[in-house]
């Protein structure tokens, strides 16, 4: 039996059709159990996780603001000239001092905003819209191609700019798609352990401006301003000190907030990180789990920057 | 000074410091005396902030250097998502070939 042209268009269709599908399973088969959903799930983890990275540094800042305040007032319960020089000089020196830390430590914190932004470009659908946007330009760029032919050879030839654009999107598509899931797989599974790591030392960090027994130092310094106001006064206090030290009071109170909300943020950037890994890497753990993992760790992130965006108002007004 | 002992020297210091501020309460302590306690004070301050500095100090060395294998991890997958926009690149110059064949005989026609 003979198959006209005609006939043969869409059989040679589905064959190439056929043939995309089956090199798209077989390089999807490849990329092993992570799904859409898995892939979501992390593109949904580095939304959460932007601008995590600067709020560690915004403690430090916090407390070199409250010691240089708590350097003003305690200078003005001396009765030594010198001393009250001392302390001027020293809450300056101390506010530098931690404004650099609180610099160092942004830095080096800020890797947590590059592995969100990295996570969020490697979990999106960037390169396929790109590979898209250039296959219709494509596939209309043949159907003219043929349509001139037609129209000035006075032909009736078939237009394939649909199929090649279909089948380069296609098998191309799941080419991409391969290529992202695995380089998202090995940068997860290699990220384990540093964000582990990190987001301990972030949690440790905190833990010093959060002493259990309450001694910390935003604690501390509150404590000493109050305490100045029960040393013996030259004359009757004025307003200003009075004013002065209750804002240095509010000032510890909003650090000692905002180290609190930092050390949560890290404990649960840290869970649900382990919880991608279980779920990406190793194929384990419930995907409801880690969405939901996802939304504490969102809150506590949004709930922090609440805080510090309060911290920051403080020290500006 | 390791961690552990330089936060109990600094515990030490905040205890003399205490002592030093509860002495600057008492009204009955002036002139002379007062000014040694005041000046007394200001150097257990100088002590705590030295400490408090150093503590920090070696904590964010510990981030940094979690954060500089962190910072590995992105650089590779800066490179990943490099060779990903090469294989679109790649295959969309490939599917371009299929113009090509298309735009000459377009050409082919307009000779004939």
């Amino acid at each position: 039996m003979t198959i006209s042209p005609r006939e043969s268009r869409p059989v040679t269709r589905r064959a190439l059709l056929v043939a995309s599908i089956i090199v798209g399973l077989g390089l999807a088969g490849c990329g092993g159990v992570l799904t859409d959903a898995h892939v979501a799930a992390a593109n949904q983890f580095a939304e959460a996780t932007k601008g995590f990275g600067t709020s560690p540094g915004t403690v430090i800042t916090a407390y070199g603001d409250l010691r240089r305040e708590r350097g003003l007032l305690e200078s003005a319960t001396r009765t030594d000239g010198k001393a009250a020089v001392g302390d001027l000089e020293r809450a300056l020196r101390q506010e530098g001092e931690l404004g650099k830390l609180a610099a160092s430590a942004d830095t080096a914190i800020g890797v947590l905003d590059d592995y969100a932004q990295m996570l969020s470009l490697l979990s999106s659908s960037k390169f396929s819209e790109y590979l898209q946007n250039q296959t219709i330009a494509l596939g209309g760029s043949i159907d003219n191609g043929i349509a001139t032919f037609n129209k000035l050879a006075g032909a009736n030839l078939q237009s394939f700019g649909d199929i090649v654009a279909g089948i380069v999107r296609g098998a191309g598509g799941i080419w991409i798609r391969y290529e992202q899931r695995k380089a998202l797989v090995e940068a997860i599974k290699g990220a384990e352990t540093p964000v582990a790591e990190l987001t301990a030392s972030i949690e440790k960090l905190m833990a010093f401006f959060l002493s259990p027994s309450g001694q910390g130092p935003f604690v501390r310094e509150s404590e000493a301003v109050q305490g100045f106001l029960a040393r013996p006064q030259p004359g009757a206090r004025e307003f200003v000190v009075l004013e002065r030290t209750q804002k240095a009071m509010q000032q510890a109170v909003n650090g000692q907030a905002l180290a609190e909300s930092c050390r949560r943020a890290a404990v649960e950037y840290r869970k649900a990180h382990e919880e991608l890994v279980q779920a990406i890497v190793r194929g384990r753990g419930d995907l409801k789990s880690l969405v939901a993992q996802i939304q504490v760790l969102s809150q506590e992130i949004k709930a922090g920057k609440r805080v510090r965006d309060q911290v920051r108002n403080a020290r500006d007004n | 000074m390791a961690n552990t002992e330089r936060l109990s020297v600094l515990a030490k210091v905040r205890e003399s410091k205490k002592e030093a501020q509860n002495l600057l309460e008492d009204a009955t302590i002036v002139g002379k005396d007062r000014a040694v306690l005041e000046v007394l004070e200001g150097q257990l301050d100088e002590a705590e902030d030295a400490l408090i500095l150093g503590e920090l100090a070696d904590q964010i060395d510990e981030l940094k250097a979690a954060s500089g294998e962190l910072g590995k991890i992105v650089k590779r997958m800066e490179q990943s998502a490099k060779k990903i926009q090469r294989i679109a690149d790649g295959v969309a110059a490939a599917a371009k070939a299929l113009k090509i064949l298309a735009d000459i005989a377009a050409k082919a026609a307009t000779i004939v």
